[in-house]
This record gives C-alpha cells, structure tokens and sequence, in this order.
C-alpha cells in the first residue's frame, strides 16, 4: 500500500540546532567525573595492596625498592668527605701497637 | 571470551563513525517527536533531551548499533510519555508545514494545506496508532524495531500499521476527490 504520503513531511532538523546540540552533548563533562577521581586512588591502593598481599616476589621487589631508595637518602645525607673519616685512614690503626 | 580475546576482537572491529551515527540518530528521533507532537520547536527540546540523556553512554553500544538505536528511541519515548503526562495535550501538527527548497507561492498554499490536512488526519488516530505512525513514518523504524519498543508483536504491528495507513489513505483520497 503507498503510503509516501505519510512521509512525505519529514525533514532535516535544522543545521544551527543540530551543531549546537552536539557541541552541547560533546563537550559537557561528565557530571560524575569527580566521583571516578574520587574512587581512583582508592582503588589503585587496594590493588597494590592485594598484589603485595598475595606475591611474596612482589612484596620482596617493592622491599628492595624502598631499600635501594632509602640507602641513597642515607647516604647522601650522612656523606662525610673522605678527609673526615677518620676510621678508614690506614694512620689510624697503626698508633695501636 | 577472555581478556585477551576480547582485546584482539577490539582491535579488529571498525572504528564507528559517530559523527555519521549522530546526524542519521536526530533526523530520525526528531522527526519521531514531530510527528507525535507536531511542533518543531518543541521536537527540538525533546531531541536534546533525549541525546543528552544517552549521548554520553552511546560507546558501550559500539559494537552493536541497532541496540544503540533501540535504546535511544527507548529513551525518546519514556522523554515523550513524561511530556505529555505533564502537558495532557497534543499541539496541532500545523506546526511541521515546512516545504523543501524555495516553492512559489501556489505550491507553497498546496503543501500547507496538504500538512494541515495530515496533521487533522493524525489528530483522529488514538495515542497508539499517533505513536506507532510517529515511529514508523517520523522515526523510520522497522516493524520488527517498532515491536521491541512496544511489545507488541511484529505481525500485530504490521496489521495495526497497515489498517491504520489504508484509513488515512482513504480519507486523504477521499478529500482530494
């Protein structure tokens, strides 16, 4: 059965409401953006948390991390100049008979 | 399907022009709320109501757009059914009288009168048949699409468009005789 006549009135939406629709809808945020940045610290620390729960592997590279780091701070905090260092001067043992 | 495999069907399936899906979505869901309300600027408050309610997820339906179709005229309705459940009223369809390109006068008189007559055509249909001929001729819907948003079966939704459009006919014939 024709029915051409039923859709002989559509047409385009106009241009102007078109384009502004879209830059609506594209560039909004997401409302519940800050929802997500809020969750994500929690989540990634949960994550690190069960990993090293479960790995000792892990557990035991993240140690040798902390280690190698705290080691450096160490020692360029508490570096003396080699002048300064007494123990390691061979003239030092030798005033001992 | 794990991970791995998902992530490799990922990578095979084809970018979607969500540009393209954009301009084919709104002609269709505008001219849905043109044809059940017949006002355009009101159809244009409708639309974006619509698009910003499901524009933002329409990503989680990449790989299957007719989903993403049904489900945007899912929520095109539910914006239609809350309208007219504050309005409790339907406009006039004068209102889509709107003639391609640049017509002389005679036949700008005729295609307005040719509108007023549909949209008093329209008016007649119960609020089914009005959403069903609004699906079907505004929406391009199929009736197999038209029977998922409904509910009603595809061989009903045909019976029902199918009487309903020889009605129309008989009475638009009828008028120009």
């Amino acid at each position: 059965m024709n029915d051409d006549f039923l859709k002989a009135y559509r047409k385009r939406p106009r241009p102007e409401f078109s384009e502004t629709l879209y830059r609506r809808i594209e560039g909004r945020p997401d409302p519940r953006w800050f929802l997500r940045l809020a969750w994500a610290p929690v989540v990634i620390a949960l994550v690190v948390i069960g990993a090293l729960a479960v790995s000792p592997e892990l557990r035991a590279g993240a140690l040798s991390v902390v280690l190698t780091i705290g080691g450096v701070e160490v020692e360029e905090i508490d570096a003396l100049p080699v002048a300064e260092a007494p123990v390691f001067y061979p003239e030092w043992t030798s005033l001992y008979p | 399907m794990s991970l791995l495999e998902r992530l490799s069907a990922a990578k095979r399936t084809p970018a979607v022009d969500w540009n393209a899906v954009y301009a084919q979505e709104l002609t269709r869901v505008y001219n849905y709320f043109r044809y059940r309300v017949g006002d355009d600027a009101l159809a244009e408050d409708l639309t974006s109501a619509t698009f910003e309610k499901a524009w933002r997820s329409r990503k989680r339906y990449a790989e299957d757009l007719g989903a993403f179709s049904t489900w945007l005229f899912t929520i095109a309705r539910n914006t239609a059914t809350d309208h007219f459940r504050r309005r409790r009223d339907t406009v006039s369809l004068d209102a889509i009288a709107e003639p391609v390109g640049e017509p002389g006068v005679e036949s700008l008189i005729q295609h307005r009168q040719a509108v007023d007559r549909l949209g008093e055509l329209l008016e007649t249909l119960s609020p089914r048949d009005r959403e069903l001929a609004a699906m079907k001729y505004g929406g391009d819907l199929t009736n197999r699409k038209i029977a998922e948003l409904t509910g009603l079966s595809e061989s009903n939704v045909g019976t029902i468009l199918y009487r309903l459009v020889r009605k129309l006919r008989e009475q638009w014939e009828g008028d120009a005789l």
